[in-house]
């Protein structure tokens, strides 16, 4: 058990693996992940069999929106939890990379690995214009600036959606990289994962540059960080620039995944499902970001599978699992944000701590 | 000409009532410092105990009311004991965020209790159509302009003329001098809740007048209120109403002028406009924090 810092050289302190045991723990990691998609399409654990309730209801689609809802929430919690800079932004920038995936990737026919990469091109390009009203106002000022730069975006979506493709909406056809189509949720599982792998990595590694720490330093203090000779506008359009990148990303991702779009998916409440995703899972940090997204998209799937076995007669919680799954999700999702704010504030994230701390400190407490 | 007077006519009806919503808004802000993203649905709330209490229940409309904003003020003063006590003090995007849960709370609590078909509203009011100069102006707006000024009027004179009301003001403007003076700041708090809860199923009731009772209520009582107080200025309540006017003529021009769907880009474009040159809104005070 690690008790301090013992560090000798430079060279130890920028490791990204820092011991054997994290080592360990990745490989166990990759292990499962590698393993999930078979548990998922099987339904079977090492030769056990599982029923629907006991898988929760968790399907490999639902594992895929949820490793986009991971790239869209660390993308956030770079631009949130890490600078301070409130965004409201998220559904319009998923908006902007259905116009890019539906301009370059469907009127242009241009392959796919090209369109991802252009609407993130675009999406960072976006991203520094959504970010000026940053430099000029902060707090519930941006929060407000960032909510009608959304609804501007999404509206820029309807005008070229009704233009181009009619009222009904834009179909995405069926992607392929390199010639490989991507035509099952199975192998968008393995496009997905190792973006998602990628990305997480580029931000852990992003937040140790000089960067990364300008990020935590604004959000600190801006007056401080500035002091010391961080330029706040060149920084904020900067990390406004990432995150767009990556969120404009998983929009283009997201919509050739659902395979067709209008503007109506990219609601308000999209955006605000991203800042509760890291509220939940737990401001500046990436696992809470990961974890955060994880709750989210996979509980509607758990009530659903629980409402299986939960027996209409049972008095309230029958008719609530079997009438009003949508419902009872909504409230429990709001019951979790409110409770996680008044009594953990640093969310899942800091649950995950206590847990690890409880058990490297075992048996002493705190 | 005519088209763009007549627009401007239907625009300042439903302005009216985001007047009223935008008016509890600010009372909230202004005395808790809490931005009540659940405020829409305490609108929405207003709408759905007036629709069980009219229609589902036959109450006479004299019981009917008052038993409507009774409620909405116990409403306002569980959000208080809930979510405002408990998280004062916070940093602004847990307190955003809290009031965000509260509203997918009461959302899913709605779809529970009231179902998620939309429902008609008896129109309380005459509902005929008068022709002045060739502007159709109906009797219904009419009523509810009429309302929204007889709500608003009243609200004022109690912030102006009452005691409570003078207390709500030095208690706004400097919390712990207010204290000092023996104002209790708890009581402040409840009551400013209250208040705006009331005034938001006020402004839902009138809405239910001229849309349908619905739970997509809460987005637009929401996001005709935001604009408009930032436009009017987040701490100004003259600033809210007029506002609120601004916001109901600019969503009836866009959608006579532009179309269908550009309403919010609209209205939020100016938003956008009024917080880059003007930050403090056209009524607020100057004290903006700078970046």
């Amino acid at each position: 058990m690690a008790s301090g810092n013992f560090k000798t050289s430079y060279r130890a302190e920028h490791k990204l693996v820092q011991s054997n045991v994290v080592r360990f723990w990745l490989v166990v990691l990759a292990a499962f992940l590698v393993y999930l998609p078979h548990v998922l399409q099987n339904r079977e654990l090492f030769g056990v069999s599982l029923s629907y309730t006991q898988m929760l209801g968790m399907s490999l689609v639902q594992i895929n929106f949820a490793l986009i809802a991971i790239l869209g929430a660390v993308s956030l919690n770079l631009l949130t939890g890490y600078t301070g800079l409130i965004s409201l932004g998220h559904a319009g920038f998923f908006a902007v990379g259905g116009i890019v995936g539906a301009y370059f990737g469907v009127q242009l026919g241009w392959p796919f690995p090209v369109v991802l990469l252009l609407s993130g091109v675009v999406g960072a390009i976006v991203g520094v214009i959504v970010g000026l009203p940053s430099l000029r106002v902060r707090g519930l000022y941006l929060l407000l600036a960032t909510l009608a730069l959304h609804f501007i975006m999404v509206y820029v979506f309807l005008r070229y959606q009704v233009a181009n493709f009619g009222v009904v909406g834009v179909r995405y056809p069926q992607p392929s990289l390199f010639g490989w189509p991507i035509s099952s949720p199975f192998r968008w599982y393995w496009v997905l994962l190792p973006l998602v792998v990628l990305f997480v990595l580029a931000t852990k590694n992003l937040l140790r540059t000089r960067e990364g720490r300008a990020f935590v330093a604004i959000r600190d203090h801006d007056i401080a960080a500035s002091a010391t000779g961080i330029n706040l506008a060149a920084q904020k359009l900067k990390v406004f620039a990432v995150s767009s990148f990556m969120a404009t990303m998983a929009g283009t991702l997201w919509v050739w995944n659902l395979s067709a779009a209008t503007n109506e998916i990219f609601t308000l409440t999209l955006a605000i499902e991203f800042i509760a995703i890291i509220i939940i899972g737990g401001l500046g940090s990436i696992l809470g970001a990961i974890l955060g997204a994880l709750l989210w998209q996979l509980l509607p799937g758990a009530i659903s599978a629980l409402s299986d076995t939960v027996s209409p007669t049972t008095p309230v919680v029958g008719e609530l699992f079997n009438q009003y799954p949508a419902q009872l999700n909504q409230l429990l999702l709001g019951v979790i944000i409110v409770l996680v704010l008044v009594f953990k504030p640093e969310g899942l994230n800091g649950f995950w701590i206590s847990i690890r701390n409880f058990f490297t400190r075992w048996p002493y407490t705190t | 000409m005519t088209t763009f007077l007549q627009l401007v006519i239907s625009g300042l009806a439903t302005g009216s009532i985001y007047g009223l919503i935008a008016l509890g808004f600010v009372l909230i802000y202004k005395a808790t410092d809490v931005f009540n993203f659940a405020h829409g649905d305490v609108m929405a709330l207003g709408a759905f105990f007036a629709f069980t209490a009219v229609v589902s229940m036959g109450l006479p409309l004299w019981v009917a009311l008052p038993a409507v904003l009774l409620a909405a003020a116990l409403i306002g003063v569980l959000i208080q004991g809930i979510i405002v006590r408990p998280m004062l003090g916070q940093p602004l995007l847990s307190i955003v965020m809290a009031t965000l849960g509260l509203s997918l709370i009461i959302r899913a609590l709605e779809g529970i209790v009231f179902g998620s078909i939309p429902r008609t509203m008896p129109t309380l009011f005459p509902n005929r159509t008068l022709v002045f100069a060739g502007l159709r102006v109906s009797t219904l707006d009419l009523f509810i302009m009429a309302v929204s000024l007889v709500a608003l009027g009243l609200f004022a004179l109690f912030f102006v003329r009452s005691n409570l009301g003078l207390e709500m003001r030095a208690t706004a403007e400097d919390y712990e001098a207010a204290s000092l003076t023996g104002i209790n700041g708890n009581k402040i708090f409840t009551v400013a809740l209250a208040l705006g809860s009331v005034l938001a199923a006020t402004g839902g009731m009138l809405l239910g007048q001229v849309t349908l009772v619905n739970i997509h209520m809460g987005d637009l009582g929401l996001l005709a209120a935001l604009p408009a107080i930032v436009i009017g200025g987040m701490t100004s309540i003259p600033g809210a109403v007029i506002g609120g006017l601004l916001v109901g003529v600019l969503d009836k021009l866009a959608l006579g002028y532009i179309g269908g769907g550009s309403q919010n880009a609209v209205v939020y474009a100016a938003l956008l406009v009024v917080l880059m040159i003007r930050p403090y809104g056209l009524f607020g005070e100057r004290d903006i924090i700078r970046v």
